[in-house]
């Protein structure tokens, strides 16, 4: 699962603290999604596209095996 | 707190009140466990469990007053217990360890079998109880998902 989440956080210019406390996760989780070692549930990437004001398929994308 | 069950910080702060009681009411039955324990004198094992036991409980209770008397800090614990990615940690984390944990037990009961036939046997049934167990807790999983 490929994220837009350091792109779009970066635009925001919003620490990676910062997003973690308003979406309600540790700040180790959105350091995991940026570098694509985690893969979000459904309810975290619906609150960080809701909180980017984007749809999910734009920040988060479906790598094609 | 204990059970994860809250779904949202204001049922956290209700959990972590009945969680406060809990533990108090634990720490008060150590105690008396304790009391009884010299005064029936019993074995050091019965009175160091529950020594440890109340110790445990003191502590945990001391860390709970602590975050009830800061809100941030709560709110900081309650990320921290709800944080997504650190439950699935402890999810792989406790199947791991559950894996790990009959492997070694069958294969030291396997090796004490040959001093030690009692030893053999508990730990043999120890095995088999960590075994029924996790299968138990897998099928009522299973049920409410």
């Amino acid at each position: 699962m490929r994220t837009e989440i350091l792109k779009y956080r970066r635009m925001k210019g919003l620490s990676q603290q910062q997003l973690a406390d308003d979406v309600g996760v540790s700040r180790q989780t959105i350091v995991s999604l940026e570098k694509e070692r985690y893969v979000a549930s459904l309810t975290l990437a619906y609150k960080i596209s809701k909180y980017f004001g984007y749809s999910i398929e734009e920040i988060f994308h479906m790598e094609e095996e | 707190m204990l059970f994860k069950t809250a779904k949202n910080f204001e049922e956290f702060k209700e959990n972590e009140k009945l969680a406060r009681i809990l533990i108090f009411v634990l720490s008060v039955i150590a105690l008396i466990g304790i009391y009884l324990c010299f005064r029936l004198d019993k074995n050091s094992y019965q009175s160091g469990f529950f020594t440890g036991i109340f110790s445990a409980m003191v502590f945990y209770l001391i860390k709970l007053f602590r975050l009830s008397k800061n809100e941030s800090k709560l709110k900081a614990e309650f990320i921290k217990t709800y944080d997504e990615r650190n439950i699935l940690i402890q999810q792989q984390a406790s199947q791991k360890t559950v894996s790990i944990s009959i492997i070694g037990i069958g294969m030291a009961s396997l090796i004490s079998s040959i001093f030690n036939m009692q030893i053999a046997l508990t730990l043999g049934l120890t095995c088999v109880s960590i075994a029924l167990v996790f299968f138990i807790t897998i099928a009522l999983v299973k049920k409410r998902l």
